[in-house]
């Protein structure tokens, strides 16, 4: 009797669980390339023309973005002051990710049209107001969104292929640049706050690619490293209404 | 939702009540003042205890990637004693949790959490009818009796709102007690093994150690005072192990312990964690917890 008692007791107190969710900040993340001065698309390739008049044909063009990393304005300051110790190409490569961090890589190609936005992804950082971002261009590992497989991206940060005839005059010359360099890259936002009262916000994230062959020289050693150098400069970063 | 859940407790208790012995501490011959868990047997005695708590835990760092955990629970148990020698035990959790991110994400769960059913059983005591030492090994089982909490959208929430582990986790242990005029003792060691439950998550498995003294001064109440310490593996999730929460956590726990009528026992008290030693960034409020126990 006292055992059906229980059970009895067990059962009427055993309802089933309720649930509710209220979302918190939001920050979405959103990658683009674009010609800043202008460049003349035929497919996925460019004819576009460097600050030093060389003709370019980029046919194909794969980019890395390893992370994006928001800074709090009230750590601007010393970190500025890190960045003077540890210059360009002493990023970590993998980084994992925090409500504050994108860490999961993505290969951008220029086989997307101009402007079309690729999606990265949602940060939910806590509430502050933000003053950087932090880009980190990295080689690319097996789990990188967009890898694409016919290229191997796989061990890379960035891949250009084309061709250039020099403004002196010459013939066209193929070219193919490959680097497994890792830089990054500071981009100033202009007071991103995230709060309550504000708690969502997407981000444009834009690559200039006619600059990265800018003062580049093609038979130099160091012209892929230039390269990737000139492509993380290129970012920069705005609000999407 | 607790309301109909305390119309059921008293509905039953009402129930059950006509079988009630007239004192459960004259039949044992022993007038301490007990806790759910550490009374003693005899045939037939029934025993129903309800227990709340409420604490709060974060981890992590605030500007960073904080989670702030808040509960209230409470733990709903019936032991029956069929045996002189064997204590039978279930305990069904009730909680009202809130989880917040660093993001001010928010969410609210509420509900039953895993039914733990346990067996008891004492294998010395120095004497029939009023012992002084008492020793009892304790088996049990943790049962995934919690429901997978959604919310409003039909999205399961998160594993740090979900109300239990979903899983089979049993458990031993090794108790002894002792009384000494006014003074009584608890020693008590019990090992958990964790089995992974929902979304693939494994608790640690972990090792619970109680150490407690009562001084009852009077036939009413009692001061009592244990540390409870919890020694826990690393939890996982999916193979994925957890870097924080796991090592050595120790607590300070007084209580007093009152009894307004016969064979009801109400214990008031708070467990203060004094000795922190897991790994990553857990920080844990002290729990406050009332209870009240009853003899049928």
């Amino acid at each position: 009797m006292k055992v059906a008692m229980l059970l009895l007791l067990l059962l009427l107190l055993a309802p089933t669980g309720c649930g509710w969710r209220e979302e918190g900040l939001r920050l979405r993340l959103s990658l683009a390339h674009q010609a800043v001065r202008g460049a003349q698309i035929e497919g996925a390739s460019r004819h576009f023309t460097t600050h030093a008049g060389d003709r370019v044909t980029l046919s194909r063009a794969y980019l890395t973005l390893s992370s994006v990393e928001l800074i709090p304005c009230q750590a601007s300051s010393s970190w500025r002051w890190l960045r003077q110790l540890s210059p360009v190409g002493t990023a970590h490569a993998h980084s994992e990710s925090s409500p504050r961090r994108l860490g999961t890589p993505h290969v951008s190609s220029l086989a997307r049209s101009d402007g079309e936005a690729l999606a990265l992804g949602t940060l939910y950082p806590p509430p502050a107001a933000y003053c950087r971002a932090r880009l980190v261009f990295g080689p690319a590992d097996a789990d990188a969104e967009g890898e694409p497989l016919p290229v191997g991206m796989v061990g890379k940060t960035l891949l250009l292929e084309g061709s250039f005839s020099p403004a002196t005059g010459g013939a066209v010359q193929p070219f193919t640049l490959e680097s497994s360099a890792v830089i990054n890259a500071e981009l100033p936002l202009d007071a991103l706050r995230l709060s309550e009262e504000f708690p969502e916000s997407h981000l444009l994230i834009t690559l200039a690619y006619d600059r990265w062959l800018d003062g580049l020289s093609f038979q130099s050693p160091d012209a892929a490293t230039q390269a990737l150098r000139n492509a993380a400069a290129s970012a920069t970063m705005a609000p999407l209404p | 939702m607790w309301k109909p859940c305390t119309a059921a407790f008293a509905a039953a208790l009402a129930l059950v009540a006509p079988a009630a012995f007239a004192c459960a501490t004259c039949a044992c011959g022993d007038p301490t003042l007990t806790t759910m868990g550490t009374e003693q047997p005899f045939a037939g005695r029934l025993r129903m205890a309800a227990t709340v708590r409420a604490w709060g835990m974060t981890t992590g760092d605030a500007a960073l990637d904080a989670v702030t955990l808040r509960e209230l629970r409470m733990d709903v148990a019936a032991s029956y004693a069929p045996l002189r020698w064997l204590f039978l035990s279930a305990m069904l959790p009730l909680h009202a949790r809130g989880v917040q991110d660093v993001s001010l994400a928010r969410e609210r769960s509420w509900g039953p959490g895993d039914l733990e059913i346990s067996a008891k059983a004492y294998v010395f005591r120095d004497r029939e009818f009023s012992p002084v030492h008492l020793v009892s090994v304790l088996v049990g089982l943790e049962l995934p009796t919690s429901p997978t909490v959604h919310d409003g959208q039909g999205r399961p929430l998160s594993l740090d709102a979900q109300l239990g582990t979903g899983s089979w986790d049993p458990f031993a242990g090794l108790a002894y007690r002792m009384r000494r005029g006014e003074w009584s003792f608890v020693a008590s060691l019990t090992g958990f093994l964790s089995t992974r439950g929902r979304m693939g998550f494994r608790a640690g498995s972990s090792l619970r150690n109680t150490l407690a003294a009562q001084y009852q001064p009077h036939p009413r109440w009692a001061l009592r005072l244990a540390t409870d310490s919890l020694l826990e593996s690393a939890s996982e999730t999916q193979g994925v192990p957890d870097p924080d929460g796991r090592g050595f956590i120790g607590y300070l726990s007084p209580e007093v312990l009152y009894s307004p009528a016969t064979d009801v026992v109400v214990q008031v008290g708070v467990r203060a964690p004094v000795l922190n030693l897991l790994s990553g960034d857990v920080r844990q409020t002290p729990i406050l917890q009332a209870a009240v126990a009853y003899d049928l």
